[in-house]
């Protein structure tokens, strides 16, 4: 039981739960957290370094780094939003990899 | 993994910011009515709950447990339980909101009230539309409501689902299983080619000699030449899709004699699946949310009902232009709402952003394909970014393609946790 309940209130809050009002800026990463958190089974992106996250996701939208789909999301960002992604991702709590 | 789960939600909470702090008076005391507990509309009272916890938030929906449609084909094409598509609103109520399980039967957009099949009314500052879709049981002629008793839409997942599922598993060896597609707009554009694939994928294994033909109200449709690439790779010529040029417009369907009739041509079947086509669900247009379209037009900008004060629409009611009627794109769209809807509480300008779009469709369980937009919003509609966006490879190393479906199967557990867990 406390397992089960553990679980489930893991499973309560386990979503990125994020509340994108209280900072404009956060808007950006609504389309991320679709398929990224906690409980994906994605490489993980938040609370990753800035600097890894941008080079990553530079990488994959150039095509050096090869990715499913991330290479057709990313060629809609501009350099300057993908560095503010990385930024938000990065301030993002969720990391214990 | 418990543990490992633990940490990183304690991780999580520790980073909220709740937006107590700098609540106005007027939000605190606020009601937002959210109607329709879909992808949109669950994801818009949590989001909303969460970044204002003080706000009233109502959320009504007549159904106890909410069918999840992404994923149901593989209900009835492969052996996927309907209870894993099955969602009740107790994550929803924990989270703070008042869920009401009530029929909404009208809108006073003056007044601000929503009157509900209980015929108690309720007051609110904002309003959001979430209803999904409406069938349209007069389109085609022959296919009411009680024909689809027959002859199962499965368009709104449940028991049309598993009776679909059924009636395939019951199909005579050698037999004909017939899919009507309706024009575009409507819920879920690849949606049902994915399921003429999972049909395919049971009949290669179950009933080899049986026939899967597409009667597609269009001429061309979203990933077709994946899908259709895809199809002959795993199905050989199982499945023939005829779109209006070779004749597929439907002129009637009779469920009794088991026979469609397009302009040229009767079809003899033995399984019907027909999906007619839709509008907006049906209080939003019974509120006059909807215009000639049966659609929601929107201020691209903030989600608000162009017809109605202090109105939001958002999922597949609402007109998203490019942007297609998916969870995906419904869960977005929410969280995008939540903060124009907290904003306008809070007397503040609409806040722009870029949102994006992936719908995974799978060609066997084993085996999906994508589509993925990025979208922003000019004056009058959401425009896809140029350069950005478009389909899965035609060439891909079957790896990819498992990869894809792994992915698409992570992206249904963090949506559906996030939204009901």
């Amino acid at each position: 039981m406390k397992r089960l309940r553990s679980m489930m209130w893991v499973s309560a809050v386990a979503f990125a739960n994020i509340t994108y009002a209280d900072d404009g800026d956060k808007l950006l990463i609504v389309p991320c957290t679709g398929c990224h958190s906690p409980v994906a089974t994605l490489p993980p992106v938040f609370g990753r370094p800035a600097a890894e996250l941008q080079a990553t996701m530079q990488a994959m939208k150039s095509g050096a780094q090869p990715s499913t789909l991330m290479m057709r999301l990313l060629r809609g960002y501009t350099d300057e939003d993908i560095t503010r992604l990385a930024r938000i991702l990065a301030s993002m709590p969720g990391a214990a990899q | 993994m418990i543990n490992r789960r633990r940490l990183l939600t304690q991780l999580s909470l520790t980073g909220l910011v709740p937006l107590a702090g700098c609540a106005t008076l007027g939000e605190q005391r606020a009601r937002v009515v959210v109607i329709g507990g879909g992808f949109g509309g669950a994801t818009m009272a949590r989001s909303l709950k969460l970044a204002a916890p003080q706000l009233r938030v109502t959320l009504i929906e007549p159904r106890q447990v909410y069918t999840a449609c992404p994923f149901s084909n593989l209900v009835i094409g492969a052996n996927r339980p309907l209870s894993a598509q099955q969602f009740g609103f107790a994550g929803v109520a924990a989270a703070g909101v008042e869920v009401k399980h009530d029929t909404a039967v009208g809108v006073d957009a003056v007044a601000r009230t929503v009157t509900l099949a209980s015929a108690t009314r309720i007051a609110y500052d904002k309003l959001v539309l979430a209803p999904g879709i409406e069938l349209d049981f007069t389109a085609i002629p022959g296919y009411d409501r009680e024909a689809s008793r027959l002859a199962p839409h499965a368009w709104q997942a449940g028991e049309q689902t598993v009776l679909l599922r059924d009636q395939l598993r019951a199909m005579p060896a050698g037999g004909t299983f017939v899919m009507l597609v309706p024009d575009s707009p409507y819920r879920c554009p690849p949606g049902p080619y994915e399921r003429a694939s999972l049909v395919a994928h049971y009949l290669h294994h179950h009933n080899p000699a049986a026939k899967v033909l597409i009667l597609d109200n269009k001429d061309a449709f979203s990933k077709q030449a994946l899908f259709q690439q895809g199809w002959q790779s795993q199905y050989g010529d199982l499945i023939e899709w005829q779109g209006v040029a070779d004749g597929a417009a439907v002129s009637e369907v009779d469920v009794r004699n088991k026979v469609i009739h397009t302009d040229f041509d009767s079809v003899q079947y033995d399984v019907a699946n027909v999906i007619p086509p839709q509008r907006a669900g049906r209080i939003a247009r019974m509120a006059g949310a909807t215009d000639a379209s049966g659609w929601c037009p929107i201020d691209p900008a903030t989600f608000a009902s162009t017809l109605l004060n202090d109105t939001y629409v958002l999922g597949d009611a609402a007109i998203a232009n490019a942007m297609p009627k998916s969870a995906f794109a419904a869960n977005a769209q929410a969280k995008y709402c939540a903060v124009q809807v907290l904003r306008a509480l809070r007397d503040l300008p609409p806040l722009s952003s870029t949102l994006a779009n992936t719908c995974y469709s799978l060609v066997s369980p084993q085996y999906a394909i994508s589509i993925a937009g990025v979208y922003q919003a000019d004056e009058t509609s959401w425009r896809p970014v140029p350069g950005a966006g478009g389909t899965s490879p035609l060439t891909a190393d079957p790896a990819v393609r498992l990869q894809e479906a792994n992915y698409a199967d992570s992206w249904f557990s963090v949506v559906t946790n996030e939204v009901y867990g």
